[in-house]
Protein backbone atom coordinates (compact mmCIF):
# COMPACT_ATOMS: atom_id res chain seq x y z
CA UNK A 1 0.00 0.00 0.00
CA UNK A 2 2.72 2.34 0.40
CA UNK A 3 2.97 3.75 -2.95
CA UNK A 4 -0.71 4.94 -2.66
CA UNK A 5 -0.16 6.74 0.14
CA UNK A 6 1.82 9.53 -0.94
CA UNK A 7 -0.12 11.22 -3.44
CA UNK A 8 2.46 13.84 -4.69
CA UNK A 9 5.05 11.04 -5.19
CA UNK A 10 2.26 8.49 -6.85
CA UNK A 11 2.83 7.59 -10.63
CA UNK A 12 -0.19 8.14 -12.23
CA UNK A 13 -0.77 4.45 -12.25
CA UNK A 14 -4.46 2.95 -11.97
CA UNK A 15 -5.37 2.61 -8.70
CA UNK A 16 -5.21 -0.98 -7.64
CA UNK A 17 -8.65 -1.62 -6.60
CA UNK A 18 -8.15 -5.14 -5.59
CA UNK A 19 -5.34 -4.25 -3.20
CA UNK A 20 -7.72 -1.65 -1.63
CA UNK A 21 -10.61 -3.62 -1.40
CA UNK A 22 -8.78 -6.34 0.37
CA UNK A 23 -7.04 -4.14 2.69
CA UNK A 24 -9.73 -2.39 3.76
CA UNK A 25 -11.65 -5.57 4.35
CA UNK A 26 -8.71 -6.76 6.86
CA UNK A 27 -9.33 -3.88 8.66
CA UNK A 28 -6.45 -1.51 7.14
CA UNK A 29 -6.11 1.89 8.11
CA UNK A 30 -3.82 2.46 5.30
CA UNK A 31 -6.13 0.98 2.74
CA UNK A 32 -8.93 3.53 3.98
CA UNK A 33 -6.58 6.36 3.45
CA UNK A 34 -5.64 5.33 0.19
CA UNK A 35 -8.85 4.64 -1.11
CA UNK A 36 -9.85 8.43 0.26
CA UNK A 37 -6.63 9.70 -1.29
CA UNK A 38 -6.94 7.79 -4.66
CA UNK A 39 -10.97 8.74 -5.38
CA UNK A 40 -11.71 11.63 -3.65
CA UNK A 41 -9.97 14.14 -7.04
CA UNK A 42 -12.06 12.13 -9.33
CA UNK A 43 -15.48 11.97 -7.23
CA UNK A 44 -15.12 15.58 -6.74
CA UNK A 45 -15.48 16.26 -10.59
CA UNK A 46 -17.99 13.94 -10.88
CA UNK A 47 -19.88 15.68 -7.86
CA UNK A 48 -19.18 19.19 -9.10
CA UNK A 49 -21.14 17.69 -12.48
CA UNK A 50 -23.61 16.13 -11.21
CA UNK A 51 -25.11 19.06 -8.53
CA UNK A 52 -24.12 21.75 -11.48
CA UNK A 53 -21.86 23.32 -9.55
CA UNK A 54 -22.57 23.47 -6.10
CA UNK A 55 -19.39 23.46 -4.33
CA UNK A 56 -20.69 23.48 -0.50
CA UNK A 57 -22.87 20.29 -1.58
CA UNK A 58 -20.83 18.31 -3.81
CA UNK A 59 -18.30 18.09 -0.84
CA UNK A 60 -20.90 17.14 1.57
CA UNK A 61 -22.09 14.29 -0.85
CA UNK A 62 -18.26 13.43 -1.42
CA UNK A 63 -17.73 12.81 1.78
CA UNK A 64 -21.15 10.41 2.36
CA UNK A 65 -19.81 8.78 -0.72
CA UNK A 66 -16.53 7.76 1.04
CA UNK A 67 -18.63 6.98 3.71
CA UNK A 68 -20.44 4.46 2.13
CA UNK A 69 -17.86 3.14 -0.12
CA UNK A 70 -15.96 2.15 3.45
CA UNK A 71 -18.96 1.01 4.89
CA UNK A 72 -19.69 -1.59 2.13
CA UNK A 73 -15.77 -2.50 1.43
CA UNK A 74 -15.39 -3.00 5.59
CA UNK A 75 -18.51 -5.24 4.84
CA UNK A 76 -19.50 -7.29 2.02
CA UNK A 77 -17.14 -6.23 -0.14
CA UNK A 78 -17.40 -5.76 -4.32
CA UNK A 79 -17.76 -9.20 -6.65
CA UNK A 80 -14.96 -7.18 -8.90
CA UNK A 81 -12.62 -4.94 -7.40
CA UNK A 82 -11.43 -3.70 -10.67
CA UNK A 83 -15.26 -2.22 -11.20
CA UNK A 84 -14.52 -0.07 -7.51
CA UNK A 85 -14.10 3.03 -9.37
CA UNK A 86 -17.53 2.79 -11.40
CA UNK A 87 -18.80 1.44 -8.41
CA UNK A 88 -17.79 4.81 -6.52
CA UNK A 89 -19.04 6.81 -9.59
CA UNK A 90 -22.28 5.51 -9.76
CA UNK A 91 -22.62 6.05 -5.64
CA UNK A 92 -21.62 9.75 -6.38
CA UNK A 93 -24.20 9.96 -8.66
CA UNK A 94 -27.26 8.05 -7.21
CA UNK A 95 -26.40 10.30 -4.06
CA UNK A 96 -26.63 13.47 -6.03
CA UNK A 97 -30.00 12.48 -7.71
CA UNK A 98 -31.36 11.49 -4.73
CA UNK A 99 -30.67 15.03 -3.46
CA UNK A 100 -32.22 16.66 -6.11
CA UNK A 101 -35.47 14.41 -5.62
CA UNK A 102 -35.62 15.59 -2.36
CA UNK A 103 -35.00 18.91 -2.92
CA UNK A 104 -37.65 18.93 -6.13
CA UNK A 105 -40.19 17.55 -3.77
CA UNK A 106 -39.82 20.54 -1.36
CA UNK A 107 -39.72 22.73 -4.05
CA UNK A 108 -43.56 21.74 -5.76
CA UNK A 109 -45.03 24.81 -5.21
CA UNK A 110 -42.49 26.66 -6.19
CA UNK A 111 -41.66 27.91 -9.59
CA UNK A 112 -38.43 26.26 -10.17
CA UNK A 113 -37.94 28.26 -13.56
CA UNK A 114 -38.13 31.26 -11.85
CA UNK A 115 -35.46 30.27 -9.18
CA UNK A 116 -33.04 29.54 -11.30
CA UNK A 117 -33.13 32.39 -13.35
CA UNK A 118 -32.48 34.75 -10.40
CA UNK A 119 -28.70 34.88 -9.76
CA UNK A 120 -28.38 33.42 -6.22
CA UNK A 121 -27.43 36.73 -3.72
CA UNK A 122 -26.25 34.29 -0.86
CA UNK A 123 -23.29 33.22 -2.91
CA UNK A 124 -21.40 30.79 -0.66
CA UNK A 125 -18.78 33.26 1.03
CA UNK A 126 -16.45 30.38 1.82
CA UNK A 127 -16.57 29.84 -2.55
CA UNK A 128 -16.01 32.95 -3.19
CA UNK A 129 -13.57 33.25 -0.69
CA UNK A 130 -11.67 30.18 -2.89
CA UNK A 131 -12.49 32.07 -6.44
CA UNK A 132 -11.05 35.17 -4.85
CA UNK A 133 -8.22 33.44 -3.43
CA UNK A 134 -7.81 31.51 -6.92
CA UNK A 135 -8.28 34.95 -8.64
CA UNK A 136 -5.13 36.53 -7.11
CA UNK A 137 -2.94 33.50 -7.89
CA UNK A 138 -4.09 33.74 -11.41
CA UNK A 139 -3.53 37.14 -10.83
CA UNK A 140 0.07 36.91 -10.41
CA UNK A 141 0.68 34.13 -12.93
CA UNK A 142 -0.41 36.64 -15.79
CA UNK A 143 1.93 39.30 -14.46
CA UNK A 144 4.91 35.95 -14.67
CA UNK A 145 3.83 35.58 -17.93
CA UNK A 146 6.90 36.28 -20.26
CA UNK A 147 4.52 38.08 -23.66
CA UNK A 148 1.23 39.57 -23.86
CA UNK A 149 0.59 36.83 -26.39
CA UNK A 150 1.20 34.19 -23.65
CA UNK A 151 -1.77 36.14 -21.39
CA UNK A 152 -3.93 36.18 -24.66
CA UNK A 153 -3.62 32.42 -25.26
CA UNK A 154 -4.68 31.59 -21.27
CA UNK A 155 -7.85 33.98 -21.94
CA UNK A 156 -8.79 32.70 -24.75
CA UNK A 157 -8.48 28.77 -24.02
CA UNK A 158 -9.91 29.17 -20.14
CA UNK A 159 -11.98 32.41 -20.11
CA UNK A 160 -13.71 32.25 -23.52
CA UNK A 161 -12.97 28.49 -24.30
CA UNK A 162 -12.12 28.50 -27.46
CA UNK A 163 -10.73 26.17 -29.70
CA UNK A 164 -6.68 25.14 -29.76
CA UNK A 165 -7.05 25.56 -33.81
CA UNK A 166 -8.55 28.87 -33.63
CA UNK A 167 -6.37 30.40 -31.20
CA UNK A 168 -3.29 29.01 -33.46
CA UNK A 169 -4.85 30.34 -36.22
CA UNK A 170 -5.59 34.00 -35.09
CA UNK A 171 -2.63 34.06 -32.68
CA UNK A 172 -0.22 32.69 -35.86
CA UNK A 173 1.04 30.23 -33.64
CA UNK A 174 2.29 26.65 -34.13
CA UNK A 175 1.05 23.61 -32.38
CA UNK A 176 4.02 23.07 -30.60
CA UNK A 177 4.47 27.35 -29.57
CA UNK A 178 0.85 27.03 -28.14
CA UNK A 179 1.17 24.12 -26.07
CA UNK A 180 4.21 25.02 -24.47
CA UNK A 181 2.56 28.31 -23.44
CA UNK A 182 -0.22 25.79 -21.70
CA UNK A 183 3.13 24.26 -20.34
CA UNK A 184 4.86 26.44 -19.04
CA UNK A 185 1.48 28.57 -17.39
CA UNK A 186 0.51 25.49 -15.89
CA UNK A 187 3.86 24.25 -14.36
CA UNK A 188 3.86 28.14 -12.60
CA UNK A 189 0.53 27.92 -11.57
CA UNK A 190 0.94 24.65 -9.54
CA UNK A 191 3.99 26.36 -8.00
CA UNK A 192 2.25 29.08 -6.91
CA UNK A 193 -0.35 26.98 -5.52
CA UNK A 194 2.08 24.66 -3.89
CA UNK A 195 3.72 28.18 -2.15
CA UNK A 196 0.11 29.29 -1.39
CA UNK A 197 -0.56 26.13 0.47
CA UNK A 198 -3.23 24.18 -1.57
CA UNK A 199 -1.87 21.97 -3.80
CA UNK A 200 -3.09 18.77 -1.99
CA UNK A 201 -6.24 19.71 -1.01
CA UNK A 202 -9.84 21.02 -2.25
CA UNK A 203 -8.87 23.73 -4.51
CA UNK A 204 -11.86 25.30 -4.31
CA UNK A 205 -11.97 25.15 -0.20
CA UNK A 206 -11.06 28.35 0.86
CA UNK A 207 -10.68 26.83 4.77
CA UNK A 208 -7.92 24.66 3.45
CA UNK A 209 -5.51 27.54 2.97
CA UNK B 1 -13.81 9.73 -26.42
CA UNK B 2 -13.01 6.48 -26.82
CA UNK B 3 -9.84 6.40 -24.90
CA UNK B 4 -10.53 7.16 -21.13
CA UNK B 5 -11.36 3.37 -20.12
CA UNK B 6 -8.89 1.66 -21.61
CA UNK B 7 -5.82 3.42 -19.82
CA UNK B 8 -4.60 6.00 -22.63
CA UNK B 9 -5.17 9.49 -21.41
CA UNK B 10 -7.47 11.91 -22.82
CA UNK B 11 -6.42 14.71 -24.88
CA UNK B 12 -5.92 17.90 -24.26
CA UNK B 13 -9.18 19.06 -26.25
CA UNK B 14 -11.15 16.35 -24.31
CA UNK B 15 -10.61 17.70 -21.07
CA UNK B 16 -11.47 21.34 -22.39
CA UNK B 17 -14.38 20.24 -23.55
CA UNK B 18 -15.48 18.35 -19.60
CA UNK B 19 -14.61 21.22 -18.53
CA UNK B 20 -17.16 23.56 -20.54
CA UNK B 21 -19.53 21.11 -20.91
CA UNK B 22 -19.31 20.30 -24.29
CA UNK B 23 -19.04 16.13 -24.01
CA UNK B 24 -22.15 13.93 -24.37
CA UNK B 25 -23.21 12.57 -21.05
CA UNK B 26 -21.90 8.85 -21.33
CA UNK B 27 -18.33 10.70 -22.65
CA UNK B 28 -18.41 12.47 -19.62
CA UNK B 29 -18.97 9.87 -17.81
CA UNK B 30 -16.19 8.03 -19.21
CA UNK B 31 -14.00 10.76 -18.39
CA UNK B 32 -14.80 10.73 -15.13
CA UNK B 33 -14.35 7.38 -14.58
CA UNK B 34 -10.76 8.00 -16.00
CA UNK B 35 -10.25 10.13 -13.56
CA UNK B 36 -11.37 8.03 -11.09
CA UNK B 37 -9.02 5.31 -12.05
CA UNK B 38 -6.16 8.24 -12.35
CA UNK B 39 -6.49 10.71 -9.19
CA UNK B 40 -3.22 12.44 -10.52
CA UNK B 41 -4.61 13.16 -13.99
CA UNK B 42 -7.86 14.11 -11.87
CA UNK B 43 -5.90 16.56 -9.79
CA UNK B 44 -4.52 18.03 -13.23
CA UNK B 45 -7.94 18.83 -13.97
CA UNK B 46 -9.06 20.28 -10.84
CA UNK B 47 -6.22 22.56 -11.36
CA UNK B 48 -7.01 23.17 -15.09
CA UNK B 49 -10.93 23.95 -13.51
CA UNK B 50 -9.36 26.23 -10.98
CA UNK B 51 -6.98 28.26 -13.63
CA UNK B 52 -10.91 28.74 -15.62
CA UNK B 53 -12.15 29.44 -12.50
CA UNK B 54 -9.24 32.27 -10.87
CA UNK B 55 -9.67 33.95 -14.51
CA UNK B 56 -13.32 34.06 -14.22
CA UNK B 57 -12.93 35.44 -11.22
CA UNK B 58 -10.29 38.57 -12.16
CA UNK B 59 -12.77 39.42 -15.46
CA UNK B 60 -15.17 39.08 -13.00
CA UNK B 61 -13.55 41.52 -10.83
CA UNK B 62 -12.75 44.33 -13.65
CA UNK B 63 -15.50 43.64 -16.30
CA UNK B 64 -15.08 47.50 -16.84
CA UNK B 65 -11.60 47.02 -17.68
CA UNK B 66 -11.80 44.09 -19.47
CA UNK B 67 -14.24 45.06 -21.51
CA UNK B 68 -13.30 48.58 -22.69
CA UNK B 69 -11.52 49.41 -25.38
CA UNK B 70 -9.43 46.76 -27.60
CA UNK B 71 -5.99 48.80 -28.64
CA UNK B 72 -3.23 47.44 -27.37
CA UNK B 73 0.27 47.85 -27.52
CA UNK B 74 2.06 46.26 -30.42
CA UNK B 75 -1.32 45.86 -32.06
CA UNK B 76 -2.56 43.16 -30.24
CA UNK B 77 -5.86 43.17 -28.20
CA UNK B 78 -5.62 41.94 -24.78
CA UNK B 79 -8.65 42.69 -22.60
CA UNK B 80 -8.01 40.00 -20.12
CA UNK B 81 -4.47 40.92 -19.41
CA UNK B 82 -5.89 44.47 -19.01
CA UNK B 83 -8.57 43.09 -16.63
CA UNK B 84 -5.49 42.72 -13.87
CA UNK B 85 -4.95 46.55 -13.77
CA UNK B 86 -7.36 46.90 -10.59
CA UNK B 87 -5.09 43.82 -8.92
CA UNK B 88 -2.05 45.65 -10.06
CA UNK B 89 -2.59 49.26 -9.51
CA UNK B 90 -4.19 47.93 -6.06
CA UNK B 91 -1.13 45.95 -5.10
CA UNK B 92 1.47 48.74 -6.01
CA UNK B 93 -0.13 51.23 -3.90
CA UNK B 94 -1.22 49.44 -1.18
CA UNK B 95 2.28 48.78 -0.14
CA UNK B 96 2.65 51.98 1.83
CA UNK B 97 -0.58 52.31 2.88
CA UNK B 98 0.42 53.19 6.99
CA UNK B 99 2.55 55.83 5.02
CA UNK B 100 0.31 59.01 4.78
CA UNK B 101 2.45 60.67 2.08
CA UNK B 102 1.02 60.71 -1.92
CA UNK B 103 2.06 57.33 -3.45
CA UNK B 104 3.69 56.87 -6.32
CA UNK B 105 2.56 54.27 -9.49
CA UNK B 106 4.24 52.30 -11.74
CA UNK B 107 2.60 48.90 -13.95
CA UNK B 108 5.03 46.19 -14.91
CA UNK B 109 3.51 45.90 -18.41
CA UNK B 110 1.50 47.67 -20.46
CA UNK B 111 -1.53 45.01 -20.65
CA UNK B 112 -1.80 46.12 -16.66
CA UNK B 113 -2.61 50.04 -17.48
CA UNK B 114 -6.16 51.50 -17.42
CA UNK B 115 -7.41 51.88 -20.78
CA UNK B 116 -7.53 55.59 -19.81
CA UNK B 117 -3.67 55.93 -19.36
CA UNK B 118 -2.73 53.31 -21.80
CA UNK B 119 -3.73 55.40 -25.39
CA UNK B 120 -1.34 58.11 -24.01
CA UNK B 121 1.68 58.84 -25.56
CA UNK B 122 4.78 56.51 -24.44
CA UNK B 123 8.18 57.98 -23.92
CA UNK B 124 10.55 55.37 -23.31
CA UNK B 125 13.88 55.56 -21.76
CA UNK B 126 16.63 53.18 -21.63
CA UNK B 127 18.91 53.03 -18.45
CA UNK B 128 22.27 50.89 -18.48
CA UNK B 129 24.98 51.36 -16.02
CA UNK B 130 28.21 53.35 -18.16
CA UNK B 131 31.59 52.90 -16.44
CA UNK B 132 31.96 56.15 -13.98
CA UNK B 133 29.54 58.08 -15.06
CA UNK B 134 26.55 58.88 -12.16
CA UNK B 135 25.11 61.87 -14.16
CA UNK B 136 20.96 62.18 -14.28
CA UNK B 137 19.92 60.74 -17.16
CA UNK B 138 17.64 63.12 -18.30
CA UNK B 139 13.68 62.22 -19.66
CA UNK B 140 11.65 64.07 -21.56
CA UNK B 141 8.48 63.26 -21.43
CA UNK B 142 4.65 64.47 -21.95
CA UNK B 143 2.54 65.50 -18.80
CA UNK B 144 -0.26 63.52 -19.80
CA UNK B 145 1.67 60.42 -21.43
CA UNK B 146 3.72 57.14 -19.79
CA UNK B 147 6.89 56.32 -19.11
CA UNK B 148 8.34 53.02 -20.48
CA UNK B 149 11.96 52.71 -18.37
CA UNK B 150 14.11 49.56 -18.94
CA UNK B 151 16.72 48.94 -17.20
CA UNK B 152 19.44 46.54 -17.97
CA UNK B 153 20.26 45.55 -14.38
CA UNK B 154 24.89 44.93 -13.80
CA UNK B 155 24.29 41.26 -12.03
CA UNK B 156 21.86 38.61 -12.27
CA UNK B 157 19.89 37.60 -10.03
CA UNK B 158 20.11 34.16 -8.78
CA UNK B 159 16.27 33.85 -8.99
CA UNK B 160 15.88 35.80 -12.08
CA UNK B 161 13.31 37.95 -10.37
CA UNK B 162 14.27 41.53 -9.51
CA UNK B 163 12.54 44.68 -7.91
CA UNK B 164 13.10 48.23 -8.86
CA UNK B 165 13.10 50.92 -6.14
CA UNK B 166 11.70 54.42 -7.18
CA UNK B 167 12.49 57.56 -5.08
CA UNK B 168 13.02 61.39 -5.10
CA UNK B 169 16.65 62.13 -4.93
CA UNK B 170 15.59 65.00 -2.76
CA UNK B 171 13.78 64.87 0.45
CA UNK B 172 10.41 64.26 -0.66
CA UNK B 173 7.22 64.13 0.38
CA UNK B 174 6.27 61.58 -2.02
CA UNK B 175 6.19 57.86 -1.04
CA UNK B 176 9.20 55.58 -2.51
CA UNK B 177 7.73 52.95 -4.15
CA UNK B 178 9.55 49.36 -5.40
CA UNK B 179 7.90 47.16 -7.51
CA UNK B 180 8.20 43.02 -6.80
CA UNK B 181 8.65 40.29 -9.07
CA UNK B 182 9.91 42.00 -12.38
CA UNK B 183 11.94 39.34 -14.78
CA UNK B 184 13.43 40.65 -17.75
CA UNK B 185 12.14 40.89 -20.89
CA UNK B 186 13.25 38.67 -23.66
CA UNK B 187 16.09 40.83 -24.60
CA UNK B 188 16.98 41.17 -21.38
CA UNK B 189 15.43 44.58 -19.96
CA UNK B 190 13.37 45.18 -16.78
CA UNK B 191 10.23 47.30 -17.91
CA UNK B 192 8.51 49.06 -15.55
CA UNK B 193 5.88 51.99 -17.56
CA UNK B 194 5.29 55.54 -14.93
CA UNK B 195 2.54 57.98 -15.01
CA UNK B 196 4.97 61.10 -16.48
CA UNK B 197 3.00 63.44 -14.79
CA UNK B 198 3.75 62.47 -11.18
CA UNK B 199 7.41 62.29 -11.78
CA UNK B 200 8.19 65.54 -14.11
CA UNK B 201 10.37 68.33 -12.79
CA UNK B 202 12.36 65.92 -10.12
CA UNK B 203 15.17 63.93 -9.79
CA UNK B 204 14.85 60.36 -9.13
CA UNK B 205 16.65 57.81 -7.95
CA UNK B 206 15.53 54.27 -9.98
CA UNK B 207 17.18 51.50 -7.83
CA UNK B 208 17.45 47.60 -9.21
CA UNK B 209 18.25 44.60 -7.72
CA UNK B 210 17.64 40.87 -6.68
CA UNK B 211 14.12 40.98 -5.30
CA UNK B 212 15.04 40.48 -1.73
CA UNK B 213 17.60 42.86 -1.79
CA UNK B 214 15.85 46.35 -2.91
CA UNK B 215 14.75 48.22 0.21
CA UNK B 216 17.78 46.70 2.19
CA UNK B 217 20.45 48.64 0.11
CA UNK B 218 22.92 45.72 -0.69
CA UNK B 219 23.57 44.61 -4.01
CA UNK B 220 21.11 47.38 -5.70
CA UNK B 221 22.49 49.90 -8.40
CA UNK B 222 21.40 53.44 -8.49
CA UNK B 223 20.58 54.89 -11.68
CA UNK B 224 19.83 58.84 -11.63
CA UNK B 225 16.74 60.14 -13.56
CA UNK B 226 15.48 63.72 -14.06
CA UNK B 227 12.26 64.05 -15.88
CA UNK B 228 11.27 67.04 -17.27
CA UNK B 229 8.02 68.24 -19.29
CA UNK B 230 8.40 67.79 -23.42
CA UNK B 231 9.33 71.16 -25.02
CA UNK B 232 11.46 71.94 -21.95
CA UNK B 233 14.89 69.68 -22.25
CA UNK B 234 17.91 71.21 -23.19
Amino acid sequence: MGPMTDSEGRKDAEISSGEICDGIKAGSREAEAALVDCLQPGLRLVLRRATGGDLELARELCQETLVILLKRLRTAGLTDPSELAAFAAQTARNLAIAHHRKEGRRRTEANIEAIESVSDPRRDQTEQLAANRLGVIVHRLLGELPTDRDRMVLKRYYLHEDPKADICRDLEMSDLAFNQVLFRARNRFRDLLSSAGIAKEDLFDSEHA
Amino acid sequence: MNTAVQGEAPAEGVIADYLANRLSETEAQEFELYCLRHPDFARHVERELALKTGLRELHRSAPQISSAGRKRYGGRPLALAASVAVFASAALLFQYSLDKRPSLVAFRSMADIPDPLRSSAVSQVRLIRMRGSDAATRVSASARGLVDIRLVPDSIAESGIYSVQISAESQSSTKPLIVRGLRPTPDGYLQVFVPAAQMIGRVWLVSVGEDADVGKQQGVEVFRVEFVAAGTAH
